[in-house]
Order: C-alpha cells, then sequence, then structure tokens
C-alpha cells in the first residue's frame, strides 16, 4: 500500500535538492540563508514526525528567524535565456501546455480509477490519503512527461522550481503557517469563546442568522487576520461544527465549502492579504495602492450575499 | 493583455490612451485574477484550502471526500462568474461611452 509517507519523502527529497543547489550557487549573496531555510524545509518532510512537537516548533521558529531577518536571497539557478525560451516556445507551440494539463487528469485518474483499486486484497493507496497520493504521483507523471516531450536537461524541473521557490521566496510557506496559526486558536479555545461571544450578542437559534453570522464572520475574521486559512479553523470551530453542523444538522461538506469561500470574499476586502491586493497596484505601477481591493469590494459583498443564500438553500 | 486590447481599440479611432483609464483597467485586470483564482481553485481536489478543510474535519471526527468539498464550491464559482462578468461589462461600455462622450466637441 502506498502511504503519504511516501509523498513526505518525495517533497522532502526536492526540498533538500533546492537546499543543495542553493548553497552551490555563488551568484547568490545570501546562498547559505536559501539553502538553511530550504534545508529545514526538507527536513520537515524528511523527520518532522521523530522531531516531536517541540522539535517541530523550534524548527518552524529557525524558518520565521531566516525570514525574518532578510536571510533569503535570489539565485540564478542554469537555466534557458530569454531567447532560447522563445525560441522552444514557437518551436513547440502549444503542446507546451500538455505537461500542465497532465496534472488535472492524472488526479483525477488517481481518485476516481486507482483508488478503489486493492492488489491482493491490501488497497493500492492509502484510502484517507488517496488525494494528496494522485496529486503526488500526477507531479511525478507531468515532470516524466515534459522531460521526454522537452527534451530539457533530467536537472531542469529542480533548477526550475528552484527558481520559482526563490521568486516567491518565504512567501511560499505562508498558507502553510497561518493554517496552522488558525490550528493553535482553535486548540487555544479562540474558536469556543468566539462562539460564546457571538451566541451571547446574537440568537442564534433562527438558522437564517446562524448561518449570516458563520458566513460574515469567517470573511470579517479574515479581513482582521489576513488570510481565509487562519479564519477557518477558528470560526468553524466556534460556530460551524456546533452549531450548524451538530445543531441544525447540515451537510458537513456544504457548510465547509461555502464558509472557506466566504471567507475568500473577505480576502478580497483585506490589504492584509498584501500577496494579492498590494503586491499586484505595485508590480502594475498604480499611483493608488488601494485601487485592486476597491475593484474587488463590489464583487465580494454581493458573492458573501449569495454564498449565505446558497449555503442556506444547499446545506439544510 | 487587457491593456493591450484597450490600446488597440482606441488605436483604430486614431486615439491614445490616457493614464487614468490605463490604471482602471490594470486595477480590473489584477482583481479579475485574484478573483477567479480565489473561486475556481477550490473546485480542484488537491489545492491548499479544500486539504485544511478535510484535515479539520477530520480531527473533529467527520471524514470527508475531498470531491463533495470541490463539487459545493461549484454554485458560488458560477455566481462569482456571473457578478464579476458583469460588472467587466459594465466597466467595458463605461469605457466605450468615455470615449463617444469625449470625442464629440
Amino acid at each position: 500500500m502506498i502511504k503519504l509517507s511516501l509523498v513526505y519523502l518525495l517533497a522532502g527529497l526536492v526540498f533538500a535538492a533546492f537546499a543543495v543547489f542553493s548553497a552551490l550557487d555563488r551568484s547568490n549573496a545570501k546562498r547559505f540563508g536559501n539553502a538553511a531555510f530550504w534545508g529545514l524545509v526538507a527536513a520537515s518532510f524528511l523527520v518532522g514526525d521523530r522531531l516531536g512537537d517541540l522539535g517541530n516548533g523550534v524548527l518552524v521558529l529557525g524558518l520565521g528567524l531566516l525570514a525574518g531577518f532578510g536571510l533569503l536571497g535570489r539565485g540564478q539557478p542554469l537555466t534557458t535565456s530569454p531567447e532560447e525560451r522563445r525560441r522552444l516556445s514557437e518551436h513547440f507551440g502549444n503542446r507546451l501546455f500538455v505537461p500542465a494539463l497532465t496534472l488535472p487528469v492524472v488526479v483525477a485518474l488517481g481518485v476516481l480509477v486507482l483508488k478503489p483499486l486493492t492488489i491482493g486484497g491490501a488497497p493500492l493507496f492509502d484510502p484517507k490519503q488517496a488525494t494528496l497520493i494522485s496529486l503526488a504521483l500526477a507531479a511525478v507523471a507531468a515532470v516524466v512527461v515534459a522531460l521526454v516531450l522537452l527534451r530539457q536537461p533530467i536537472v531542469s524541473p529542480l533548477q526550475e522550481g528552484r527558481r520559482l521557490m526563490d521568486t516567491v521566496g518565504w512567501a511560499a510557506l505562508l498558507p502553510q503557517m497561518l493554517a496552522a496559526l488558525g490550528a493553535v486558536f482553535a486548540l487555544a479555545g479562540v474558536g469556543e469563546l468566539i462562539g460564546q461571544l457571538v451566541t451571547a450578542w446574537i440568537p442564534l437559534d433562527t438558522l437564517f442568522v446562524a448561518v449570516a453570522v458563520y458566513c460574515v464572520g469567517m470573511a470579517a475574521f479574515t479581513v482582521i487576520m489576513g488570510n481565509a486559512f487562519a479564519a477557518f479553523p477558528v470560526l468553524t470551530a466556534g460556530v460551524g461544527l456546533p452549531i450548524l453542523i451538530k445543531g441544525f444538522g447540515g451537510d458537513p461538506a456544504v457548510v465547509c465549502a461555502i464558509g472557506m469561500l466566504s471567507g475568500f470574499c473577505g480576502t478580497l476586502m483585506t490589504p492584509l492579504a498584501a500577496n494579492f491586493n498590494l503586491v499586484p497596484p505595485a508590480l502594475l505601477e498604480l499611483p493608488d495602492r488601494y485601487s485592486v481591493i476597491k475593484a474587488q469590494i463590489p464583487t465580494a459583498l454581493p458573492l458573501l450575499i449569495v454564498n449565505v443564500v446558497l449555503m442556506y438553500v444547499l446545506a439544510f | 493583455m487587457a491593456e493591450g486590447a484597450v490600446e488597440a481599440r482606441l488605436a483604430d479611432q486614431g486615439r491614445e490612451l490616457d493614464d487614468e483609464t490605463r490604471h482602471a483597467v490594470r486595477a480590473q485586470a489584477a482583481a479579475t485574477d485574484n478573483i477567479g483564482l480565489f473561486f475556481g481553485e477550490d473546485i480542484f481536489i488537491a489545492i491548499g484550502s479544500i486539504l485544511l478543510m478535510v484535515g479539520l474535519l477530520a480531527a473533529s471526527g467527520i471524514t470527508l471526500d475531498p470531491l463533495h468539498l470541490s463539487l459545493w464550491a461549484i454554485p458560488t464559482a458560477i455566481a462569482a462568474f456571473l457578478i464579476h462578468g458583469t460588472r467587466l461589462l459594465l466597466f467595458d461600455r463605461r469605457l466605450k461611452a468615455a470615449r463617444a462622450g469625449s470625442r464629440a466637441p
């Protein structure tokens, strides 16, 4: 049986390769900062289950310190020049999209066809983790297709991956960190506290009010936290699970899916989601740094109302 | 791409794109990118937010198939497309109207 540990091993080895290539890249003045950062990420994937909670916590603090003190630079991986790329893209044309489209096709195949397969009585995939295993399988398949189709050196995927990670920088880990923060908040009981606060002020005994409080709460908390991933564990533990799912018997898939999307409406309205809302105006040289948020609010607000109605109609 | 399209349409009329319109088009393009990303990505089953939901519910003793979560993201994705698509059509119409107005002396 293929388990998640194999996926972790694969991801860990990819990050370890980023660390080694970073350390060898003399074009980057901060190369050892990059190597340490991606090395720590690799370590968390490869031996995280043996480090214990304290060890992993220290590891995350290490990542935070490296990023916070600006110890990450940008390397120059050995890769194709812009001219070579233009020539190759003219040569390959639309075939360039084949590897990218391989990924969703293989994921769908994995989940719909390979997941139910059994070999000698044991399932091929760990049934609980079939989605992630399919995604890893699809990533490997897409890389193989790209290598065969485009005839680039075998090290190219790793060098290009490192180029992408160096461009995004530490922000690549932001969603995971915020989700972890939300989980810590939920464990510390912030969710229950918010649930109590809300129920003390607003009577949640009518279904529509409860749905509206959860959806608008997700959006508002996302505006404050800057990311729906951090708001979701807190609001779901405080309002979604106890009141909507257990109290009113709502379908958990509908409540959670639409709850998260209500949070995304909040993401559209907050300057704290800098990578989405403040970086594009800077890159596009717009004089008003809030112009993208202003363009998004008239879509976000009606969509939030639509989400409330959709959850009310579909979940119960 | 959007900027180029507006510029080309103006060039057909022998006119240039003013800065105010250029910035408005850029802001709309970035906003459309975000909205498409946020409400489109949840339809894919192996995206971070879906996995976060599955993990959190599993910790609370509720087992969910990622496929169901992504299915229930489709109605909102359609709504987002309709709302933002309508707004973009209106925006385009406003650009055209402003142009027609400015052409008249």
